[in-house]
């Protein structure tokens, strides 16, 4: 069994300095690995950056991440993504990392996607440039996500994004903005690269379930949405009932 | 006696948007989520911010955008999280 914790859109800064990290502590009794999908910074600021990176420094389990778009936002994604690697936080885009876990392995192939839309009512590369290079920049980064799950060799994969890789995760947004939300390449890239859990964030009026069109899990995690410091998932056998080794330690006294 | 003239559907949707805009490049906010309502001469904010901090900056932008708006701040902040949840979603996958 491998328990993956994960959130997204904490937009942290200096000014929430201390509130995540007490919910961190226990993390290593329950979880193999945290994922974190993105908009991990108010604006993509260094400073917000270093404040996240001291809530994350040493909470004993592998920590693997994307950035989202509030990220790129001062225009330092390198920055932002140095000083959450030199915590030791793994930061993805359009790249994998095999994180073993108990005798098992799970593999991560994350992006931070882009929007485009759904199939029905979705955007594609006709028109001015602008446009054009819209939807080039989402099917380049989905074509980078399909690849990175193909290359991946583990016994389970999971798919980290910032945007949605499907609509049904956004019920509860308004419908005019879904094209800004996420984009169907997404879903399937996911679809064809294999991975059976997609963790997105990005939707914070959106819904927590989804699907792919090929039926693999979707998981909105975005922090909003669950109204929890973070999420827990147990990947285990197709078709298992119950299984007692997904119950996790209680918090208190673990 | 005359009454003020109410603005049209038009004016209130721009402003309501230039707003938005402000929380959005705000550099102390760069909020993009919080939702402006305006009825009569009253702003209703909903969304979600991270701080209390946050939260009450939100309100003093909007007031600087609207005056004369009453401000109705019915946005929420995750800034205490409950505890994490107990168990773990299970997940049936194929391997």
């Amino acid at each position: 069994m491998i328990h993956v914790a994960a959130v997204g859109d904490v937009h942290f800064g200096p000014d929430a300095a201390g509130t995540l990290r007490p919910h961190f502590e226990h993390l290593v009794d329950r979880a193999d690995l945290l994922l974190l999908a993105g908009d991990l910074t108010r604006v993509g600021a260094p400073d917000e950056a270093r404040a996240l990176a001291e809530e994350l420094d040493g909470v004993g389990v592998p920590v693997v991440a994307v950035l989202g778009n509030h990220d790129y936002h001062c225009d330092k994604a390198d920055e932002v993504t140095r000083i959450l690697e030199g915590v030791g936080v793994t930061v993805l885009e359009g790249d994998s990392v095999v994180v073993p876990v108990n005798g098992s392995t799970v593999g991560v192939a994350g992006t931070k996607g882009f929007g485009g839309g759904f199939v029905g009512a979705c955007g594609s590369e006709f028109g001015e440039p602008e446009m054009k290079a819209f939807m080039a920049h989402s099917r380049c980064l989905a074509d980078r996500l399909e690849q990175a799950l193909a290359g991946l060799e583990a016994d389970v994969k999971v798919a980290l994004l910032h945007y949605a890789p499907c609509a049904d995760t956004l019920l509860g947004e308004r419908l005019e903005i879904y094209p800004f939300l996420g984009c169907y390449l997404l879903g399937e890239a996911v679809d064809r690269g294999g991975a059976v859990l997609t963790i997105h964030g990005h939707a914070h009026r959106g819904s927590e379930r989804g699907l792919t069109a090929g039926g693999h899990h979707v998981r909105n995690v975005a922090q909003p949405v669950i109204g929890h410091a973070y999420r827990l998932f147990c990947l285990g056998a197709d078709g298992a009932g119950a299984d007692p080794e997904c119950a996790t330690p209680a918090l208190t006294g673990a | 006696m005359t009454s003020p003239a109410s603005p049209d559907a038009g004016d209130l949707g721009a402003l309501t948007e230039q707003t938005r805009r402000a929380l959005a490049d705000d550099p102390r906010l760069g909020q993009l989520d919080v939702s402006i309502t305006l009825r009569g001469q009253r702003a209703l904010l909903t969304g979600h911010v991270v701080t209390e901090d946050r939260r009450r900056l939100v309100a003093d932008v909007v007031a600087e955008h609207l005056p004369g708006y009453d401000i109705d701040n019915a946005t929420t902040t995750i800034e205490h999280l409950p505890e994490p949840p107990a168990t773990a979603e299970e997940l049936g996958v194929d391997r």
